[in-house]
């Protein structure tokens, strides 16, 4: 029995050793921070088209994004990543100008304002900032119009986002920092806190607040809402601010690690998500992205790019401000 | 003759360099962080309202624990109980699922009330882990000398002996248990995560996450350090000499007085087994509409499968060897003696994984170490820097069990020091090695926080992937996936009972599965 | 094998378990050891055992020194064989197991033949051939001190230490063993609290009392002793009810 059992932990250290580092020339690795259940079946397609493995280390909701990009700034003097698929753009220009990322000539076209002219990332297949509503619980006709309507004492409870530290909504936090000043996106964050705004942990977990009725409506991504009116939650979605800022769109970014330990598999995972499959795939799936490279229409119940008004932002600008904005967000959350 | 001794210690040395190695470089890590605190610092951190957050969690746990398991432990662990073997059977259910999924089930219930909060958290956790308090509550019970009670017999009434005779006679296992419980609540990352509760530990994950601070993340865990530190020397003092576990659950032994009569014992049982523990599978696998939906995720997470079951049980194996290596060590020279020591060693048990995690990243994670840091194994470090010090505790109360005299025959018999821990020592320790081999299992299958920081690229176990999926909200496959769980969790027992029916039907009955072949 | 203690001294913590035990015995010699419980009769033999070690004193085994403050031979080196109070038969191994083990792990490798025919020597000797596939567990106390013995006598000790082996039997068997014990062609120390073994063994006895040896000689000498514990504990004893211990 003891010689079994020495024999299986040999044979399993062996494996767990040598057979994980069998044909290692024939792997990459890819930190993902969009959703598994999106960004895996994608990836799966890239290893059964091409035979290269893929290690894929995908995000948690509560640490969204974030989590990641400090992983590879931790890591930047060994990198164990070769390919950062982003859902978001402004962690992967803050990793650009921290030297973490390594410049790659992409072979088909160039989308002025989704890539980068230094050729550091690409964008493709994105979201917008929204409003989800709870249908049963808000009427139509009083439905918030504006992130602002947070901070209305007639929504004093009612509402909830995701912690502005993480993911998109931490992008979002940059944005309204660009377009307000810092002064009145810290004043902004304190009368919701006020109102008791709730922050909870990710853009999925508003979306199932506010469908389950514990909140009126929240402020999340497309993806999640559309994810949950083909599930048939009783939501909708707004675009915000249609009539005044104008709504933030976030495209999803890859970009080469410096010194990425495979990075011609690397490479051929960009060329790969960059494809119009890739964009399509993504567009259908279940997160409803838009597709941004190529002419392909959205589903329905997702607006089209040029249906809708645009936060006017310089993204170059908001990597700069998160590294302040963040701390001081912290301080208040 | 002094090298020849120090030969047949070979093993040994390993064995407790491996745990020196293993288990306190963290702790150093956090000592050394400490000392470079200053009082500033924790003020402007903000932690009032985590730490009354952990606290009430804990505390709630706890005491739930205790109102569920003390009167289970009562009715089990009486002498007219006579199925023992069912009630380890079913009352594993809730140690097997995970405690995020529990918490699932329970959030979906009541699916329309805006439940949550701390105290929620502490009842969630109190219906995953009362199972642990109840073990050493029967365990102490059945220990009871029958005429303590036959004497008593003669002079109280039921209620009388129960309250003045057996509850004091187990304060010690009942005391134990809520401390264990206190610490599994407290360092619980996963279920406060899903019910989005701000406290110490998802502080501490997030904020590592985002700053990737060492300093500051140890400066928010220092009043759980406190609070870890204070309990590990008490449970070092409860246990301390005393039968830790047993599993001598024979029908002859065991209290005669009970609280229930016969008809009440039964509902009560249904009660329990149905709410509490059958409860969190019915409404997680009523979710399985179509087998077609089980069959793509059974698909989708087969590498998921895998890795778990050989990281998992080569972990649990490597850990268990390391244990009873460590644990004969231990008691046969008599660290456990020393209540310091005692203290030292279980400490870095009731440190939070996370914890744990943050610091063998800032240690391991450097060129030199990377077979270790890159590879699975790194996982296993982290498994055996939490769970080392616990399992030697149970080992070393097992070898306790032994007479001395046993291995001093096979000395006089010729045999070295090794041979006879070999043929005469671990023969005997087969129900302590099943034991810590399963606790390790199911603890390290279920293990999310800490997994999260060092799992290397390309590796996911199953509770990882269950853990991701949960926020996505798709309860199909989060089912679906949970069922792979379980039947990870259910294999390696079930290869094992069948081993063990197998050398019963041979005939081989004195009670050890690693008896040699004549 | 000759055996020879000279000072042997044990504390526990502060407090004195032996002191200054000195003894010699000759090869062959039956030497019984009495005592009151607490004496440090069981201490004394496992010092010799090499169980454990004195905090002073020498102890020498056929003329080379088995302990002394630099030197310590372990107990498996000793060639010394010992029967335990509880006897400590292993409870997983047969009683075929039990009696081999020493022989599958000698230094020198014997085959499973000869391995067979020295254990079946030995259980026909002691009689207990037909319990050889059985568990310790169960069988009877006697039986179980038979198999106790076989497994100490097995591997042709030098020495034959018993400690209290016989205290849980009847008067009928304990008599055989003893007589087996007589038989015996080995130096044997023997331990005992009680009167009926010293007469029946009519052996040198040593008196054992509050860790020191206060009289040593046959069960008719002691009589003549001059210690004062010495006489209180054998007038105790009733050993020679007729005696006069006064004078």
């Amino acid at each position: 029995m003891e010689k079994k059992c020495l024999s299986f932990l040999l044979i399993s250290l062996f494996f767990i050793f040598v057979g994980d580092g069998i044909g290692k020339e024939k792997e990459v690795v890819v930190y993902t921070s969009l959703d598994q259940i999106y960004s895996e079946p994608i990836l799966r397609g890239f290893e059964k088209e091409t035979g290269i493995k893929v290690r894929a280390v995908y995000d948690i909701e509560a640490t969204k994004t974030i989590g990641l990009v400090n992983r590879l700034i931790a890591e930047r003097k060994r990198p164990r990543c070769d390919v950062f698929w982003n859902n978001e753009i402004v962690n992967t220009i803050r990793l650009k100008k921290r030297g973490i990322l390594s410049p790659y000539n992409f072979k088909g076209n160039i989308i002025k304002g989704f890539d980068d002219p230094d050729r550091y990332w690409y964008g493709f297949a994105a979201r917008c900032r929204v409003i989800v509503i709870n249908k049963e619980k808000v009427v139509k006709s009083r439905s918030p119009r504006s992130i602002l309507e947070v901070i209305d004492k007639r929504w004093k409870k009612k509402v909830c986002m995701a912690y502005p530290l993480f993911g998109t909504t931490a992008t979002h936090m940059a944005a309204l920092a660009e377009i307000w000043g810092i002064d009145r996106l810290i004043n902004f964050l304190k009368l919701a806190k006020e109102n008791k705004v709730s922050f909870v942990d990710g853009n999925s977990v508003v979306r199932d607040k506010v469908a389950k009725g514990i909140y009126c409506w929240g402020i999340t991504d497309t993806d999640d809402v559309y994810s949950g009116i083909q599930r048939g939650m009783p939501i909708e979605m707004i675009m915000p601010d249609q009539d005044g800022i104008g709504t933030l769109f976030i495209p999803n970014t890859v970009s080469l690690i410096k010194g990425a330990p495979h990075p011609e598999n690397g490479k051929r995972v960009i060329e790969f998500l960059l494809s119009r499959q890739t964009e399509w795939r993504l567009s259908r799936s279940g997160s409803g992205q838009i597709p941004i490279r190529y002419k392909i229409e959205p589903v329905k119940g997702i607006p089209r790019l040029d249906d809708i008004k645009v936060m006017a932002v310089d993204f170059e600008n908001l990597a700069d401000l998160m590294d302040t904005v963040l701390p001081q967000i912290e301080s208040i959350i | 003759m002094k090298r020849k001794r120090y030969k047949s210690w070979t093993i040994f040395l390993a064995a407790f360099t491996f745990f020196l190695i293993i288990v306190f470089p963290p702790v150093i890590v956090v000592i050394i962080e400490l000392l470079k605190l200053k009082a500033s610092s924790i003020l402007s951190i903000g932690l009032v309202e985590p730490y009354k957050n952990s606290l009430i969690i804990a505390s709630t746990s706890s005491l739930f624990s205790l109102m569920i398991s003390l009167p289970l432990g009562l009715i089990f662990g009486s002498r007219s109980f006579r199925h023992p073997y069912l009630f380890i059977v079913i009352l594993l259910i809730p140690l097997i699922v995970p405690p995020y999924l529990t918490a699932k089930s329970w959030i979906d219930l009541f699916v329309k009330t805006p439940i949550g909060g701390p105290l929620f958290c502490g009842v969630i956790l109190s219906l995953c882990y009362f199972p642990i308090p109840l073990y050493l509550i029967v365990s102490g019970l059945r220990r009871i000398d029958s005429e303590l009670e036959e004497s008593a017999l003669l002079i109280l009434n039921r209620w009388q002996i129960l309250t003045k005779i057996t509850i004091p006679l187990i304060y010690p296992y009942i005391a134990t248990g809520l401390i264990l419980i206190f610490l599994f609540s407290i360092t619980n990352y996963s279920v406060p995560s899903i019910l989005g509760i701000k406290c110490l530990i998802t502080k501490l994950y997030s904020d590592f996450s985002i700053f990737h601070n060492l300093s500051k993340s140890i400066w928010i865990a220092i009043p759980m350090i406190i609070i870890c530190l204070f309990l590990s020397y008490l449970l070092g003092i409860l246990i301390m000499e005393r039968e830790f576990i047993s599993f001598d659950i024979s029908p002859s032994k065991g209290i005669m007085v009970s609280i229930f009569e016969n008809h009440k014992k039964v509902v009560y049982g249904i009660v329990i087994i149905f709410l509490i523990i059958l409860f969190p599978l019915i409404s997680l696998f009523k979710e399985i509409t179509s087998l077609k939906i089980l069959a793509i995720t059974f698909k989708d997470s087969l590498r998921s499968f895998f890795h778990t079951i050989v990281l998992s049980t080569s972990g649990s194996l490597f850990l268990s060897i390391i244990s009873i290596c460590c644990g004969y060590m231990f008691q046969r020279k008599k660290f456990w003696k020393n209540r310091l020591l005692n203290a030292i060693i279980l400490f870095p048990f009731s440190l939070p994984s996370v914890l744990l995690a943050i610091c063998i990243t800032h240690i391991w994670n450097r060129a030199i170490f990377s077979i270790l840091y890159d590879t699975p194994l790194i996982l296993i470090i982290l498994w055996g820097s939490k769970y080392l010090p616990l399992t030697i505790r149970i080992i070393s109360d097992h070898v306790s069990q032994i007479p001395v005299e046993f291995e001093e025959a096979g000395l006089l018999s010729h045999l070295t020091q090794f041979k006879v821990f070999r043929h005469i020592v671990c023969p005997l320790l087969g129900s302590g090695f099943l034991l810590i081999f399963w606790l390790i299992y199911i603890l390290t299958i279920s293990e999310v926080g800490g997994t999260l920081l060092v799992i290397p690229p390309g590796i996911e176990t199953l509770s990882i992937r269950i853990f991701n999926l949960l926020h996505y909200g798709d309860l199909k496959v989060v089912a679906s996936t949970s069922i792979m769980l379980i039947l990870s969790l259910l294999i390696p027992i079930s290869f094992l009972l069948i081993l063990k029916t197998i050398q019963t039907l041979k005939g081989k009955d004195s009670g050890s599965i690693f008896r040699k072949d004549k | 094998m000759d055996l020879y203690l000279e000072k042997i001294n044990k504390r526990y913590g502060k407090t004195p378990v032996l002191n200054d035990i000195n003894l010699s015995l000759k090869d062959g010699e039956l030497l019984t050891i009495l005592g009151p419980s607490g004496s440090g009769k069981t201490t004394l033999l496992r010092i010799i055992a090499g169980l454990e070690r004195p905090n002073k004193g020498k102890i020498v085994i056929s003329g080379q020194i088995a302990n002394n403050p630099d030197i310590l031979i372990p107990p498996q080196r000793r060639d010394i064989g010992m029967i335990f109070q509880n006897l400590a038969l292993w409870p997983h191994m047969t009683v075929y197991e039990n009696i081999s083990l020493g022989l599958r792990n000698r230094k020198k490798k014997i085959n499973n033949n000869d391995i067979n025919k020295i254990v079946f020597q030995v259980v026909e000797r002691f009689g207990i051939k037909r319990y050889l596939d059985r568990y310790p567990t169960t069988l009877s106390m006697g039986e179980r001190q038979r198999v106790a013995l076989a497994r100490a006598l097995v591997l042709d000790p030098g020495l034959l230490l018993l400690d209290e082996p016989f205290s849980h039997l009847d008067w009928n068997l304990k008599d055989e063993f003893l007589d087996l014990i007589k038989s015996l062609n080995t130096t044997i120390i023997y331990v005992t609290h009680q009167v009926f073994d010293i007469l029946r063994l009519n052996s040198k006895v040593a008196l054992l009392i509050d860790g020191k040896l206060e009289a040593i000689g046959k069960p008719e000498e002691l009589i003549n002793t001059t210690s004062s514990k010495a006489k209180d504990f054998l007038r105790c004893l009733s050993l020679y009810k007729d005696r006069n211990f006064n004078s």
